[in-house]
């Protein structure tokens, strides 16, 4: 059990109490009155269960008095927690009870259902503030124990000890801001603690704050460092003691909630402090060494402690938000890591900033590179480190320019060029019409598009042995790194429209893959070596040293480009951060043998196999290196809980329903356990091991909701009576006074109508709590 | 042809056209669009029709352009700023500052080229105007007056009707279009007891030495009264200046037609009478008749720029484009760009647009959101009291919701007799933009395009509609709204909360880890990752990404993904990856520059 002190100037309570105002100012803006029943109709609209106040007055008594002012500010807070206000008017012809004999002794009651509760004076119920916390008081009875000796609190304390948490507080009076604020506090949070109140301070000054020690301050932990609070220990000695405690007392007093003092008898102490230290200050935060402080007034040891205690405030302070993370913290990796990198200089040097002075020279005098970007975007400028990356690797060896130019100042230019988003690369070269890079934002992919950029697509081939050193990566020995397939159309000399085709095909992939045709007359002698018949297209992959061919049975451009980057795709690649898009598009499950290192032999072999008996037809087999790709471990434990050991192979249904299916890691990769394992999956046999989730893409946070700031303010100002016209000779008035109207206004709604719900959600959330407390009620 | 249709073409007199009923003699002349006035509005409207190449031809008095700026100011200097270096190189932006130039494709034709001043001289002005007109050979019929112009009814006529110009000497000219750019040359008149001894503006000896040893009233406390009162400040006895109003300095009232210097001064003085026209710049009486430049003051009399040529060269432009799409189907420009560059389109305009800082409150950049959401249409400087007629005005569709972006001084702040520089009147934090008082921009968000009953009856005081949210970008000295923590960050949570989707960017690492673990994927993974052109990072940013901790470590710490939604509202898990971690950055981080 932990007995907690709290400051009624506390965060969580209020907040409650301004949301529920603001809920009721735009949605329950018709509750504001008063109801005026006779006691007949009063008492048939009690429900069961429900609570409600009623104060009964004579039929004659005057319309207003300085009560009902106040009742009418409580029915709005009262509403809140569920419970209905009433004005009953006593009628001669209805004799009620409650009804008093004499004007002045009219009171107010509290039903619970039909059922007294409380009967109030209403000298007891003199503000709103009083009629809240009373009724409050009265509906929570069990919640709020109300104390009046040290007692009361032991027998508490023993019948809680390891079961509940108390909050034990203290107030000067029933009835004030203070006793409302505890029992709006006890309302909510009545169920997960037993509240304890007392008025007595003799009560609260008994309970003693100071603890005494006699150990090494370093060693010392109370429950106050566990809060993140940090603890005072004033040294004592035997000649000093009473002094000493009654210091110590104090500064307990003055620090309750911001700290704990404990007393440190010197004398019985095992290790040494300096001699002259009277205060020893420890810290809420681990591992930082304790200090041993010479302070001779309590003064100096609360604005110690108070300054010393900054940064832990502002944390609490977060904590009690309840908002979750903070909307003005980036949460954006680009924007974050992009900021964070601010400072460092990049060798910018090694490209050239364009100018709208320089832009259209540059461009025409040399084959060029541009990036458009804006200097304020994001990522553009992760982007352009790439960029600059890519320069430092064709130091001196492109002829190709690298250029970029900040569309933030040359607007003109960009929008001349046709870029309207950021980032955009083209290359511009002599003679030709602008090409817009449409690969990867990073190094290699752009690196790999200047590098084959160097020749023109596709290439002419004259002569048989040119064609084979063509397939055979002689020809272009540097660029094959680039482009691990080197694709060959292959047409009889008549067939015009078929390469202009392959032509416009392979000028689309220039940068991307190598393309080249041959078309002599001697053409055949190729065809029938590679068993083509014409036209045709041979696919050299390098790699693998081999040379497939495709027959064009379309010869649209659109096709040819679909079939080269269909065979581009290999039958089971290791899947990267890089090629995964284009597998992806293929629509099929994805089989992946995730491997921590390069992928066993037999494994592929097997796989391979299956693929070549079309066992895989409706898969994507393919396999994850987590030394290439360590992103691939977060995906795993994505899959698996606990991890088993690896290789494993899983079967992620990703376009439709989202299953995750795992081959038994007890049994050996090899052909039949897969056979058999994929025939359990298609009977439906096959248990998935976890479902991926399919929620949207919300916003991931709130926005400023300035409507409702401007709506609150706006309100505000209505319920001050504006005249409607002005005279020409009050203008001058009316200005200034709603002028410093506004300054007053601006100061103080602004500090609480920070409302940072965009969606009314969380008011709804804290109605909800409020009905779901009626209904315990 | 009658005397109904052409009478009530303006209900006040004042401008120099008069129109008669004299059926055409000669042959007349078609032309689809005829402009009157070769004054910098007229030339605006001219390079427009020019280079979208229509048939036009522009009318005027006189043997050169400009010719008001021969005479006026009286005392010769303009009051419009010629702002010739701003620190920055943004053409765009630089208009801003430059309230003389007209707008082409021709850097030489900027004002700066013509004047170092920056009050220039009025001679400078007839100068460039002239070298505008001849360097972009524009159609000008000079020493030209049109005498009557009368409407000849026409069901084949694009308007119904056609307008007919008489010249003096007789030559007729049927036109499709009439555009009016004629100025407002015709002094207020004053009639009390003793007027018949007062001078007017248009008249007034310039000569101080008229007026030595004398007491001199000055009717009104304008930009020309003022003018005239410091010519001759040395020589007289006593200058008593006389108005209804109280002073009005500009830099209380953002209103570029009231003083805006107590030593500088000068135009404007003539009355207040405008033509009743349409937001549109269309006549309300005769349709294919619009009012340009100065006369066309009236849609944002006291309000904003439109009277002057800073501002009547970008409402020139949206009467040529509405024009373009009414006669010749041609739908208003905009860009279409992927969802992906939402937040990046609203901060380049905000940071550069000239049009719609010079016309606050008047123009305003609209967003037409294509379905679903993936992808908008980004319209330039629309007129905003036509928002509900957008449909028809532009040929774009606006069936799924849109934004409008305007720009805006507080409400608290403008007006005369009020001190502009009290205490607080800048707003830092982000959660107090809307209480900016500086020109800031402000973005209203539509489920549904407003109605015309919408329109008219929106909220005293509001530019637009009630709309279903509402976003301020707080106001910044230096106009610069590129903050990524004070500007940009706000922007993209207001316009993700609108469309209800995640607009953060992502690496293609993080894209990746999405594309296989969860079955949807964020807009920019998708309309970049998935289409081959996701965003890698350098090894210095994946460290950065590494420590921010918005990328999880890879180690091993059990199954988390599963249940790290990114619902608005829900506490996110700590240490779930891309969720903010315990990052504490000051706001005061907003002036940090990347």
């Amino acid at each position: 059990m932990q007995l907690q002190l709290i400051m009624f100037s506390s965060f969580n309570v209020f907040r409650v109490g301004i949301s529920f105002v603001i809920m009721c100012i735009f949605y329950m803006p018709t509750i504001n009155s008063l109801p005026e029943l006779s006691p007949q109709k009063y008492f048939s609209t009690l429900q069961p269960g429900k609570a409600s106040l009623a104060y009964f007055c004579q039929a004659d008594s005057p319309r207003t008095s300085v009560f009902l002012e106040e009742l009418n500010e409580a029915i709005r807070p009262l509403q809140d927690y569920g419970i209905s206000v009433a004005k009953v008017n006593c009628v001669k012809e209805e004799i009620s009870r409650y009804c008093g004999k004499e004007k002045d002794l009219m009171k107010a009651y509290l039903f619970k259902g039909n059922i007294l509760l409380r009967e109030f004076p209403t000298d007891t119920l003199f503000d709103v503030n009083a009629i809240v916390a009373h009724v409050l008081f009265a509906l929570l009875f069990n919640e709020v124990k109300y104390i009046t000796n040290l007692e009361d609190l032991q027998n508490i304390e023993n019948a809680l000890k390891g079961k509940a948490n108390i909050i034990f507080s203290y107030v000067r009076a029933i009835g004030i801001p203070e006793h409302r604020a505890v029992m709006e506090a006890a309302f909510v949070y009545g169920t997960t603690y037993q509240f304890v109140l007392t008025t007595e301070i003799a009560l609260l000054e008994s309970i003693g704050y100071v603890t005494e020690v006699a150990e090494d301050p370093q060693q010392v932990s109370t429950v106050h460092l566990q809060l993140g609070l940090p603890l005072v220990f004033i040294v004592s000695q035997q000649a000093t003691y009473e002094a000493d405690r009654r210091t110590a007392e104090w500064v307990a007093w003055r620090l309750l909630g911001k700290a704990g003092v404990l007393l440190l008898l010197r004398d019985s102490l095992e290790v040494n402090i300096p001699q002259d230290a009277n205060v020893v200050f420890k810290r809420a935060e681990k591992g930082v060494p304790v200090e041993f402080l010479v302070l001779h007034d309590v003064d100096l040891i609360i604005s110690h402690v108070e300054n010393n205690m900054h940064i832990e405030e502002i944390q609490e302070d977060e904590d009690s938000d309840m908002e979750g993370p903070d909307i003005d913290v980036q949460d954006d990796e680009v924007a974050e890591t992009v900021f964070r990198d601010r400072k460092r200089k990049l060798p910018l040097e090694l490209t050239v900033e364009l100018t709208e002075e320089t832009f259209n020279a540059t461009v025409m005098a040399s084959d060029s590179i541009v990036l458009f970007y804006a200097g304020w975007q994001a990522v553009s400028m992760a982007f352009l480190q790439s960029y600059i990356d890519v320069a430092v690797k064709l130091k001196g060896t492109s002829t190709m320019l690298l250029t970029r130019i900040n569309c933030a100042d040359w607007s003109d230019v960009c929008t001349k060029q046709n870029v309207t988003e950021f980032p955009i690369v083209k290359m511009y070269k002599k003679g030709k019409n602008p090409v817009s890079y449409a690969g990867m934002l990073g190094t290699e992919d752009l690196l790999k598009f200047i590098q084959l950029n160097r020749i023109s697509y596709p290439v002419n081939i004259t002569s048989i042995q040119e064609a084979e050193e063509y397939l055979s990566g002689e020809l272009y020995k540097d660029l094959i790194s680039y482009s691990s397939v080197s694709v060959l159309g292959l047409f009889s000399p008549t067939m015009k429209t078929a390469k202009e085709d392959f032509s416009e095909a392979g000028n689309y992939l220039k940068g991307y893959v190598i393309t080249g045709i041959y078309s002599e007359e001697d053409v055949l002698l190729l065809s029938t070596k590679y068993a083509a018949s014409l036209p045709a297209l041979l696919l050299a992959r390098h790699t693998e040293g081999k040379i497939e061919s495709v027959p064009l049975a379309s010869t649209h451009a659109q096709d040819i480009v679909q079939i080269i980057t269909d065979a581009l795709l290999e039958m089971f690649p290791e899947i990267t951060v890089e090629n995964l898009p284009s597998y992806f598009r293929l629509q099929k499950p994805l089989l992946i043998l995730f491997s921590d290192g390069s992928v066993n032999p037999q494994y592929k072999k097997a796989i391979l196999t299956l693929v070549k008996q079309k066992y895989l037809d409706s898969f994507t087999p393919c396999w994850l290196n987590l030394k290439n790709t360590p992103v691939g471990r977060e995906i795993l434990r994505a899959y698996f809980d606990p991890l088993p050991p690896l290789p494993l192979l899983v079967l992620v249904n990703l376009h439709s329903g989202g299953q995750v299916f795992a081959f038994p890691s007890d049994q050996a990769i090899i052909e039949e356990n897969l056979v058999s394992w994929l025939e359990k999956l298609e009977a439906g046999l096959e248990n998935h091991i976890t479902i991926l989730p399919a929620q949207e893409w919300k916003p991931p946070l709130p926005a400023y909701d300035f409507l409702s700031m401007i709506d609150a303010a706006t309100s505000q100002h209505g319920t001050r009576k504006v005249p409607k016209y002005m005279k020409e000779t009050d203008v001058q008035e009316n200005d200034k006074e709603q002028h410093e109207d506004k300054s007053a206004v601006r100061k103080e709604p602004i500090e609480t109508l920070r409302i940072k719900h965009w969606n009314r959600s969380n008011w709804f959330k804290e109605a909800e709590k409020s009905f779901r407390r009626d209904k315990e009620l | 042809m009658g005397l109904s249709a052409a009478a009530p073409l303006w209900g006040p007199p004042g401008l120099l056209l008069a129109i008669a009923l004299h059926p055409a003699l000669s042959v007349p002349l078609h032309r689809d669009y005829c402009v009157l006035g070769a004054g910098p509005a007229g030339l605006q409207m001219a390079y427009f029709l020019q280079r979208a190449g229509r048939d036009y031809a522009v009318f005027e008095r006189a043997p050169r352009p400009g010719s008001f700026f021969t005479r006026y100011p009286r005392h010769r200097k303009l009051i419009s700023i010629n702002k010739r270096y701003t620190g920055k190189a943004n053409a765009e932006f630089n208009l801003r500052h430059d309230w003389n130039s007209l707008l082409s494709h021709d850097p030489r034709l900027l004002f700066r080229h013509y004047s170092r001043a920056y009050f220039p001289d009025a001679r400078d002005m007839v100068r460039y105007l002239g070298d505008f007109a001849d360097t972009l050979g524009l159609r000008v019929q000079y020493n030209t007056t049109i005498a009557h112009v009368t409407l000849d009814k026409d069901r084949q006529a694009w308007n119904g009707h056609y307008f007919i110009l008489t010249e003096q000497k007789g030559q007729v000219h049927q036109c499709s279009v009439l555009l009016v750019a004629t100025g407002l040359s015709v002094p207020n008149q004053v009639d009390f007891p003793g007027s018949e001894y007062a001078e007017g503006y248009e008249s007034v000896s310039v000569n101080p030495e008229d007026f030595i040893g004398q007491n001199v009233l000055i009717l009104g406390r304008g930009n020309s009264a003022f003018e005239t009162a410091e010519n001759i400040l040395g020589v007289t006895n006593f200058i008593h200046m006389l108005s209804r109003s109280r002073v009005r300095l500009s830099w209380a009232t953002h209103y570029v037609g009231d003083l805006r210097s107590l030593r500088l001064n000068s135009g404007n003085a003539f009355g207040k009478k405008y033509p009743l026209i349409r937001a549109s710049y269309e006549s309300k009486g005769s349709r294919g008749l619009f009012i340009l430049g100065t006369a066309s003051h009236s849609v944002d009399y006291r309000k904003s720029a439109g009277g002057f040529i800073h501002g009547f060269r970008y409402t020139v432009r949206v009467v040529h484009r509405l024009l373009e799409h009414r006669h010749h189907s041609v739908t208003w420009p905009a860009t279409e760009l992927p969802i992906t560059q939402l937040t990046s389109s609203i901060v380049r305009r905000v940071n550069e647009a000239s049009g719609l800082y010079q016309m606050f409150g008047v123009l305003a950049d609209v967003i037409l959101l294509k379905e679903n959401s993936t992808a908008f249409e980004y319209l330039e400087e629309f007129p905003i009291q036509m928002l509900a007629q957008l449909e028809t005005l532009t040929g774009r569709k606006a069936k799924h919701g849109l934004f409008v972006i305007n720009m805006e001084y507080g409400r608290n702040f403008s007006g005369p007799d009020k001190d502009v520089f009290f205490d607080d009147r800048s707003v830092g934090h982000t959660e107090d933009a809307w209480q900016s008082n500086f020109l800031h921009p402000v973005i209203y968000y539509y489920r549904y395009l407003p109605t015309e009953q919408e329109v008219r009856f929106r909220p005293a005081h509001w530019p637009l509609p009630r709309p279903t949210a509402i976003h301020h970008i707080v106001e910044d000295f230096l106009t610069d709204w590129t903050a990524p923590i004070g500007h940009i960050l706000p922007l993209r949570r207001f316009l993700e909360n609108c469309l209800d989707t995640d607009l953060r960017s992502f690496y293609a690492e993080s894209c990746f880890l999405f594309a296989l673990t969860r079955q949807k994927l964020p807009p920019f993974c998708q309309q970049g990752y998935l289409r081959m052109q996701g965003l890698v990072s350098t090894e210095s940013l994946q460290q950065h990404r590494v420590e921010s901790r918005l990328l999880q470590d890879y180690a091993p710490t059990g199954r988390r993904l599963e249940d790290s939604s990114q619902q608005p509202g829900d506490q996110e898990p700590l240490g779930s990856p891309l969720a903010p971690g315990p990052l504490t950055r000051s706001l005061d981080s907003n002036k940090e520059e990347l």
